[in-house]
């Protein structure tokens, strides 16, 4: 058994091994170890693309977990204390929405938005005062942060819902 | 404020924020689904069943997905419940957490960088180069069923042991020693005690990673090769390739309504499961 369990460990990490082995190399391809460096680093550092993208991923991941985290928490909080439709279908509301794919949400948050801001955009053009620019609304970070948030709320309230069912009243 | 009002407010947050990202989403998907093709990509509004009636067209999506979606789930239930076993009651209990979080400590790392490991091992320099070194030779491991298969037992592993951990942790040790007292033999009390107390982490874990499989497409995508396509790989072709959005909305709504009915019939098993083992347990 203890066996066993010491393969699973190296299954789990000879990969992530690989990986970070890989990065010390000094040639240019996976396929072959030419000695050690670390230039690559510099490389990655100095990469605008690179530094981009980890800040966009910095800020989605913490915009989203501390929307999801706030209103998860508040619905939550909301539905211990309630009964009847509404109950039924946030319950229902939060387990489609840990249920579906995320390849299917995140398309179908692409073409409804996408549709619902091509209604919008003429509207909002039409009855903005004129002489100013009227904004535009496009996907972006905010979409991205928004579709997170929805998942990942739902997933708050999950936990949160079971810690304060397990949780004595007190009055 | 009443109860009432406070109430309201607290959901007002989730249920706009369900209402814009969730439910007119899918709607739209809905919609489209009975539309056709537009000839500029996109589509027009209609109601047909056309696209429904093409979906044996990405027949081999769905046949993919619905087969090494169970069989990795199954895998990776094989794979992880002996460690779970082996860390909720053999080992030292000083090393249980260090050991615990050695085996979510992948799961940290983007399952792309892991899948690009694995597209070296599995590639020409990595495990067949091994195996040719011992004297199997010519053997394709990349870009086929099987690399997929290790590809998502490799990225799902850690929430398969996880639930069954949690639920062999909290059995009572002391049923283990009774029912050994008592003189069962260790694979008796293992068949009568520890597996059926353990049904409830199995389930969990079977779920959370079945659900997952079902929309993967990284992986099938990066250690596939294209030739082992899941539904989630149609629909990203679909809507972001061919641009054909009445197809692809029909194929994303039979793959919920199918995902549905699975998830639905297995909720329903389990819970007669634990019904049932309420009654022997009475007796």
């Amino acid at each position: 058994m203890r066996f066993y369990s010491i393969c699973v460990y190296l299954f789990l990490y000879i990969p992530i091994g690989v990986i970070a082995l890989f990065s010390f190399n000094a040639g240019r391809h996976a396929s072959q170890l030419q000695g050690f460096s670390i230039k690559w680093y510099g490389k990655a550092l100095s990469n605008p693309f690179v530094m981009d993208a980890l800040e966009t991923s910095l800020i989605v991941a913490f915009c989203s977990a501390l929307f999801a985290s706030v209103f998860g928490t508040m619905a939550a909080v909301a539905l211990q204390g309630i009964r009847g439709p509404v109950r039924v279908a946030f319950d229902m509301l939060i387990y489609v929405a840990v249920m579906i794919p995320g390849i299917v949400i995140g398309i179908a948050t692409l073409i409804g938005l996408v549709t619902v801001f091509d209604q919008l955009n003429p509207l909002i053009a039409a009855i903005w005062p004129a002489g100013f620019d009227p904004p535009k609304l496009r996907m972006g970070i905010g979409s991205l942060i928004a579709a997170h948030t929805m998942f990942l709320m739902a997933l708050v309230a999950i936990i949160v819902r079971a810690r304060l069912a397990g949780m004595d009243r007190a009055d | 404020m009443t109860q009432r009002a406070r109430n309201w407010l607290l959901l007002a947050p989730a249920g706009t924020w369900f209402l814009v990202m969730l439910i007119i989403p899918l709607t739209v998907v809905f919609i489209f689904s009975f539309g056709e093709r537009a000839p500029s990509g996109g589509v027009v509004l209609a109601l047909t069943v056309e696209q429904y009636a093409n979906l044996p067209a990405r027949w081999a999506a769905f046949k993919n997905t619905m087969t090494l979606a169970p069989i990795g789930t199954l895998s990776a239930l094989f794979i992880a419940y002996p460690l779970a076993y082996f860390l909720a009651v053999k080992v030292n209990p000083r090393w249980k957490t260090i050991l615990l979080v050695l085996v979510i400590v992948p799961f940290w790392t983007s399952i792309l960088i892991r899948s690009y490991a694995w597209i070296f091992l599995l590639g020409g320099r990595g495990i067949p180069a091994l195996l040719e070194w011992v004297g199997i030779e010519g053997l394709r491991l990349i870009n086929t069923p099987f690399a997929v298969l290790v590809g998502i037992i490799y990225g799902y592993l850690p929430l398969m042991v996880f639930p069954i951990f949690v639920s062999l942790d909290k059995l009572d040790k002391r049923l283990l020693e009774a029912s050994s007292d008592l003189g069962a033999k260790p694979w008796k009390t293992f068949l009568q005690v520890t597996l059926p107390l353990s049904i409830p982490g199995i389930a969990t874990g079977c779920m959370l990673v079945f659900i997952l499989l079902m929309g993967e497409y990284l992986i099938p995508a990066l250690l596939g090769g294209g030739k082992v396509f899941f539904v989630g790989n149609a629909l990203v072709d679909l809507f972001l390739q061919s641009r054909n959005w009445a197809y692809g909305s029909a194929v994303a709504v039979t793959l919920v309504v199918v995902m549905l009915i699975i998830v639905t019939i297995y909720m329903r098993l389990i819970s007669r499961l634990g019904a049932s083992r309420e009654d022997v347990s009475i007796m």
